[in-house]
């Protein structure tokens, strides 16, 4: 039999070649586009880790022991006060029927200082929940490092408490613990948002 | 031999082929899409602060909520709907129920909905009802797709302490007639539940967009209310109202609560006037003569105590019980077997590190204390008390500083909480 032994033409090469590229553009671009997501969903998972892991463990001591009262200790003038010495931006006291107390707040941010930017910190009961944040090496001019942060946190009503009396005379707290922690990239807000009655009944 | 087609593919064969592979892509681009939406979506259902939203909504209504009323209302409906929090038939404290809401941020438009615990029926209503395809219930048919019929919430058997294993049974025979009644998936025998409560709440997103929320937890009516070991309540044995601490949530059954009084009943007692580590029998004596007139404890029925030396008390016909070993170990946080937590075979003291058990020894001085029932074995000289902020051996010489403080199980019903 007579093969054919011809070989491809140069406009028959170069459409190859064209498809092969175009291809390959077209996959690239999907491969980067799923990188940056699993970068940002990474960042996602980690902020939605810290909320989960904070929310839970005041959760627990709320209803493992009832929440007797919540004060906001910032500005306490007592040095006995765990407030006093932990140099918070926000702190409260809440304490528990069993008279233990635990301290809740929120890290320090200067708007010009670097560290605290990307070491700010959501602090209970001694312990640090980081919010690590990615700042660039160098500050462009005129720009302070507070505007490129990613991860914001608004502490400004960190407590609020509210009283109802009950038809049998009982005096009931509800305090509300409002922590936002938002992300640039994120619609979802991965704050602190807590609600307690002083009408405790245990689970 | 027939001439070979030596053609390539014509421009129609061409196009009919890349037509066939797009509509291919575009069916299945179609078809994943949304997928990703839905898993999207998810990250809405049962989230961390809606559940514990929930779960403090459930207490009003198993405290505040009229029950019966809603029991009467499922029996010719699949769901009710409880958002009205200004409903005096349905709820009883109705600022306190609106100002949860509130608190909680469910919205006036946002839904909290009441059904039988199997949501078996209430699944078919949602899928027939176009109610819950619209407005704030939009989502709702998806949401609802991912709850099972049945979740695990509440153990029965674990939150009682039976005496012997006749009973566990008989309770397991009526949980297990209940689950073939209502359909349980076995084994789960052990969990029961009355209620299943939704909540669907809208919620302002960080960007300032809503998204909607959805969640449900279990509600169990016939729970008892749980005490704090160390909080004090009010609670009048028979010849009136008492402070009493509570020492455990229960020891025989979920509707009683152990306590302690909150003073010492009689000072300057001696653990037996023989001075000897044997059954503490002057104390026991001042035990029964000075509880005896309280009418509202029931009198202790089979109910012994084995000291480690060896002895034991009856308590038949006692209204009240002296601090035990077992009770040491329960506030201390220990276990039998934890002896360097506490070795009530060796004559160390072990002092109260946690704030949370100044309890014990509240309306004590720097030298007094109160009895428990078990004297240190083989010391001959001692037997543990409460004092100075410590579970120590005191001397049975010592009849001048330590008193008796009774420890009783009463009705949760009866007890009431300061302030």
């Amino acid at each position: 039999m007579k093969l054919n032994n011809k070989a491809m033409s140069i406009v028959e090469v170069i459409v190859t070649f064209s498809m092969i590229m175009f291809l390959l553009v077209g996959l690239l671009v999907i491969v980067m586009n799923y990188r940056n997501k699993m970068a940002v969903s990474l960042e996602e998972l980690n902020l939605d880790s810290f909320k989960n892991n904070l929310t839970q463990d005041i959760n627990k001591d709320i209803l493992t022991n009832g929440v007797k009262e919540i004060t906001d200790d910032t500005n306490t003038t007592d040095t006995s006060n765990p407030c006093y010495s932990l140099g918070l931006n926000r702190c409260i006291t809440i304490t528990f029927y069993n008279n233990t107390k635990k301290v809740l707040g929120t890290s320090k941010v200067n708007p010009n200082n670097k560290d605290s930017i990307i070491n700010k910190y959501i602090y209970y009961d001694g312990i640090k929940y980081k919010l690590k944040d990615e700042l660039p090496n160098t500050l462009p001019e005129g720009r302070a490092w507070i505007d490129l942060e990613s991860i914001k946190v608004v502490d400004d009503a960190i407590l609020d408490s509210s009283y109802t009396v009950l038809e049998d005379g009982t005096q009931v707290n509800i305090y509300t613990i409002d922590i936002e922690v938002s992300h640039i990239d994120f619609k979802d807000d991965f704050g602190i948002h807590i609600v307690a009655s002083t009408d405790y009944i245990g689970m | 031999m027939k001439k070979k087609n030596s053609r390539g593919f014509i421009l129609v064969e061409t196009l009919i082929v890349t037509v066939f592979v797009v509509t291919l892509f575009v069916l299945v681009y179609r078809a994943t899409i949304p997928l990703m939406g839905e898993y999207e979506q998810q990250n809405y259902y049962d989230d961390i602060d809606s559940v514990y939203y929930s779960n403090l909504f459930k207490q009003i209504v198993t405290r505040y909520a009229n029950i019966d009323y809603i029991d009467e209302y499922l029996k010719n409906n699949t769901y009710m709907d409880i958002s009205d929090c200004t409903d005096t038939i349905l709820y009883s404290n109705n600022n306190y129920c609106q100002l949860v809401k509130n608190k909680l941020k469910i919205k006036e438009d946002d839904k909290i909905l009441i059904t039988e615990y199997n949501i078996k029926k209430f699944k078919d209503e949602v899928k027939r009802n176009d109610y819950f395809d619209s407005g704030t219930l939009s989502n709702f048919r998806d949401y609802i797709s991912t709850v099972p019929n049945y979740e695990p919430f509440y153990s029965i058997l674990n939150s009682m302490a039976f005496n012997n294993n006749s009973n566990k049974s008989i309770l397991a025979s009526a949980i297990n007639a209940f689950n073939k009644k209502f359909d349980v998936p076995q084994p789960r025998y052990t969990y029961i539940g009355k209620y299943r409560l939704f909540i669907i709440r809208t919620v302002e997103d960080a960007d300032g967009s809503t998204s909607r929320r959805y969640s449900n937890i279990g509600v169990y009516t016939g729970t008892n209310p749980k005490f704090l070991m160390g909080e004090k309540v009010i609670f009048n044995p028979g010849d009136g109202e008492k402070e009493f601490y509570v020492l455990a949530n229960s020891r025989s059954v979920e509707s009683t609560v152990t306590l302690i009084l909150a003073q010492n009943l009689a000072g300057n007692v001696c653990f037996n006037t023989a001075k000897t580590s044997t059954i503490p029998t002057t104390l026991l004596d001042q035990l029964k003569t000075k509880t005896s007139g309280w009418s509202n404890v029931p009198y202790l029925t089979n109910y012994t105590y084995t000291s480690s030396a060896g002895y034991t008390i009856n308590y038949n016909g006692y209204r009240a019980r002296l601090l035990e070993e077992n009770d040491i170990y329960e506030f201390l946080g220990c276990k039998e077997d934890e002896k360097l937590c506490y070795d009530p075979t060796l004559a160390f003291e072990v002092a109260f590190e946690e704030e949370k058990l100044n309890f014990l020894v509240d309306n004590l001085t720097e030298t007094n204390g109160y009895w428990t029932g078990a004297v240190v074995p083989n010391s001959d000289l001692y037997a543990w008390a409460i004092m100075k902020g410590k579970v120590i051996p005191v001397n049975l010489n010592d009849c001048t500083n330590i008193g008796i403080r009774p420890v009783i199980e009463v009705e949760k019903s009866l007890v009431r909480r300061e302030g």
